[in-house]
């Protein structure tokens, strides 16, 4: 039920609210700031990663280096919030490559991150039909260090809620997004985002014991 | 507001919020390099296909109008072959005309209607001729080729048999007509020779 709402709610694309939060949070990153000028859009409502988009396929492959910066956190958080973490790393540089591999497929390039999210959660599902019971043992043995540890099992209780719930705290509390960001990056409108994170919240917390703010 | 601080970190802090931030912020990703590797090609495959779709969409049509084509030359000669074979194949019935050309008076030298018929040479002549406008016939009209092929396979031992009892019946008759004829003719002969003065302007 929550995948549905989520898959519907990637289908509702608010362009003008994405172009404008993206555009800050190109001048928050230094690295994007320097990018930014070169990134003239051709029509007014087309955003920062569209033009990236239309310049890799121009031929321009260093761009895809900005688009991996960028989306990098959120596809990390996706693929965190559904697999063990040891794993994380290096299916976040697959998923790129793969995005890089067929990034003509991509219809819309305004919605490069919904696109990119969708596909971290396909690899995800995938990764567990794949190899299950291996995912316990490595993420048993590489919990090594107490705060990481306090962090994992903190992390395994966001997993036990619903999907939709767990993907916007993972991006939140974990990657430090905020919730107009996460709407943007992941297509989702900022309404439902709202509603994610204070719904996933209320759950955490009854979950962890903490007392309702 | 503290809604306000988990919706973009704005407003009075929640010190639970807080807490799970500082917790979680150990797994928070650290930014690698990507490494692309170089024969790796962005959007070649799309070009590559837009380039050729027309082209593709043209041969493509050309084709299934050739092949269509073929097959519809193929049927036609199907359908013109098949009556010509169910007249070759030996399982089905078939109606020989030579054997009842034989059966017939003008074919039979020993029958009493023989020196009646008047043009017996020129009826043989004609026979194999309509025997072809039979067959182009039943080559251009494969329905009526088939119903003659379904009509001889239809055909049982008892209606053969009654076809071979009306024959003879029918033969029967014409021998004695032709008998009859035959005694009227030696008759006015006779009489011609009884009387040839007085019916002389008669034969003359």
């Amino acid at each position: 039920m929550y995948e549905l709402e989520a898959t519907a709610d990637v289908l509702v694309m608010t362009g003008q609210g994405k172009a404008s939060i993206d555009r800050r949070h190109l001048e928050v990153a230094p690295a994007a700031a320097a990018v930014a000028p070169k990134l003239e859009p051709i029509e007014s409502h087309e955003s920062p990663e569209s033009v990236l988009v239309r310049r890799i396929l121009a031929g321009d492959r260093d761009m895809f280096g900005r688009l991996y910066e960028l989306y990098a956190p959120l596809v990390h958080g996706v693929l965190l919030a559904r697999m063990p973490r040891s794993e994380v790393e290096d299916v976040v540089q697959d998923i790129f490559l793969h995005a890089l591999r067929k990034l003509h497929t991509l219809r819309n390039a305004n919605a490069f991150g919904a696109w990119i999210a969708m596909i971290a959660r396909n690899r995800a599902m995938d990764f567990h039909r794949r190899s299950h019971e291996t995912v316990e043992i490595t993420e048993n043995l590489k919990s090594s260090d107490s705060s990481e540890s306090k962090a994992e099992e903190v992390l395994a209780i966001i997993r036990t809620l619903p999907d939709a719930y767990r993907e916007t705290l993972v991006l939140r509390l974990v990657e430090g997004m905020t919730g107009p960001e996460i709407a943007t990056r992941t297509g989702l409108t900022a309404a439902s985002v709202r509603v994610n994170l204070h719904r996933g919240m209320k759950l955490l917390r009854t979950k962890l014991g903490f007392k309702e703010g | 507001m503290k809604d306000d601080y988990l919706w973009d970190r704005t407003g009075e802090p929640d010190p639970d919020i807080q807490q799970l931030e500082e917790i979680l912020g150990a797994l928070r990703y650290q930014p690698q390099p990507l490494e692309i590797p170089a024969g790796l090609r962005v959007g070649s495959e799309r070009s590559f296909f837009r380039r050729l779709a027309p082209r593709l969409a043209v041969a493509a049509t050309i084709v299934m109008l050739l092949l269509g084509l073929g097959l519809w030359l193929g049927l036609q000669r199907l359908q013109r072959s098949q009556p010509q074979q169910i007249v070759k194949n030996p399982d089905t019935p078939q109606v020989k005309p030579n054997t009842v050309a034989k059966s017939s008076p003008d074919e039979n030298p020993n029958s009493p209607l023989a020196e009646l018929s008047p043009e017996p040479k020129r009826k043989r002549i004609d026979e194999p001729r309509r025997h072809r406008v039979n067959q182009t016939l039943a080559a251009g009209n494969t329905n009526r080729g088939r119903n003659a092929a379904v009509n001889n396979q239809q055909l049982t031992a008892q209606q053969l048999q009654e076809g071979e009892a009306a024959k003879d019946k029918l033969m029967l008759a014409l021998r004695v007509a032709s008998a009859k004829l035959n005694f009227a003719q030696r008759k006015t002969q006779d009489l011609n020779q009884r009387e040839p003065v007085h019916n002389q302007h008669k034969i003359g």
